[in-house]
């Protein structure tokens, strides 16, 4: 019989929480935390005026505005800070059919980003952003850099948690080059926990 | 981020006050920023899992870590740092005293409130269950399985490898995040991700193993009920 992934950490961590177990409890403590939505992260005309396209993580082209109403979080580091966010709702709650943003904080050089989501309990690695699909560009520039590419939540995104993962890397970096973990040229990189909920 | 692994352990009760040490960091953190809660807590996680298991295991009267009580653990200490994280608290803390004692009280009123609820008791005296922090404990000191599996599980990580090793001593055992366990290791955190799965998936190959056991048993050897190896 296949065990369970908690019977397996508690008997790794021989009864205590672990890593893992402390990763999910700080994903659910940080669930009450205001997450101020400025003006232009919510749910917005363009979305519906863009023709979204229900397919697998279809890129969208948003004229994101840019501003600095974005609240940095993610790997620091110092080249910038990379920030997701789930349009008009939150990533700890994402419902399906949201579009989740991807901006670079305060980049002090260019590059371009790209990102790809794991669920958490196992199955395929989604892509969002790579240059086989499209690295949206990143200049160097105080304040927040949007990236011009949203990610719709399609219905290859079952409810359920996920990994996000958030590279900013000096040339567009493809699929391959991720599959291998980081890639050589990364200038910042963040993961985010996104909960992909039913409408 | 590179968190102190002593500090994520539980241990000392404040050993290096978080907010003294980095004043820059009680503004966001009144203010709710989710990295410097998060800082926060990788700080403190581990002494405040050490008072919930403290809390849980005396109202059972035992020693023992089973998953359900893991599971319960995972709830307080949960419980804890959303009380923690809610804007009451986080604008009650004034950043001048020692943030652990704060903590501590939160976490002292969210066991109360547990035991209550089951129409228990624990002791409420300042530092009472914090005197928990004191205790050193070998990881594996409390039984937390079956004596049987407990032999499984400790012979199986003794048999690891160097890197399968080093990711359960990191993840395991000092309980780090992926993001500071790959850090501390120089790994990337894929690499990380993808020793840990391999890690789980020898450990539920180490179980199957024990589970298979009986089936060698011929029909004549068949144990007579309540037989246990």
């Amino acid at each position: 019989m296949k065990k369970s992934t908690e019977e397996i950490e508690h008997l790794l961590s021989r009864g205590a929480l672990g890593g893992p177990e402390r990763e999910r409890i700080l994903s659910r403590a940080l669930a009450g935390l205001p997450a101020p939505i400025p003006w232009w992260r919510r749910p917005a005309s363009w979305m519906a005026a863009s023709g979204l396209v229900a397919a697998t993580a279809v890129a969208l082209v948003v004229a994101l505005p840019r501003g600095d109403g974005w609240t940095a979080k993610g790997g620091g580091t110092p080249a910038a800070r990379l920030d997701v966010t789930c349009l008009g709702a939150h990533l700890e709650a994402c419902p399906a059919g949201s579009t989740l943003a991807f901006a670079a904080v305060d980049p002090s050089a260019p590059g371009y980003l790209a990102a790809y989501a794991e669920p958490r309990a196992g199955g395929e690695r989604i892509w969002y952003l790579s240059a086989d699909t499209g690295a949206p560009a990143v200049a160097p520039a105080a304040g927040l850099q949007p990236a011009e590419h949203g990610i719709l939540l399609g219905p290859e995104h079952l409810p359920g948690p996920y990994v996000v993962h958030l590279f900013l890397t000096r040339q567009p970096a493809s699929k391959a080059s991720l599959r291998g973990g980081r890639p050589a040229d990364t200038l910042a990189e963040a993961t985010f926990s996104l909960v992909v909920v039913g409408r | 981020m590179a968190i102190d692994a002593r500090a994520s352990k539980g241990g000392p009760l404040d050993p290096m006050p978080i907010f003294q040490d980095s004043p820059a960091l009680l503004r966001p953190f009144r203010a709710g920023d989710r990295t410097a809660c998060e800082r926060v807590y990788w700080f403190y996680v581990g002494s405040v899992e050490t008072i919930a298991w403290a809390a849980v295991t005396r109202d059972a009267g035992s020693p023992h870590r089973s998953q359900a009580r893991r599971a319960e653990v995972a709830d307080l200490v949960q419980e804890v740092f959303f009380k923690a994280f809610g804007e009451r608290a986080r604008l009650g803390y004034d950043g001048l005293r020692p943030y652990a004692p704060y903590l501590y009280a939160i976490a002292r009123n969210v066991l109360v409130d547990w035991a209550r609820a089951r129409g228990r008791e624990i002791p409420t005296e300042d530092g009472d269950l914090e005197a928990a922090l004191h205790d050193v404990h070998e990881p594996g000191a409390h039984p937390y399985a079956t004596p049987d599996r407990v032999k499984v599980v400790e012979r199986f990580i003794r048999s690891l490898p160097d890197d399968l090793r080093a990711i359960h001593e990191k993840r395991y055992v000092a309980g780090l995040s992926q993001r500071d366990a790959a850090d501390a290791l120089g790994l990337s955190r894929q690499t990380v991700r993808t020793l840990e799965a391999h890690l789980h998936r020898k450990m539920e190959e180490a179980l199957r193993e024990l589970e298979l056991e009986p089936a060698l048993v011929t029909p004549e050897q068949q144990p007579a009920p309540g037989w246990r190896r």
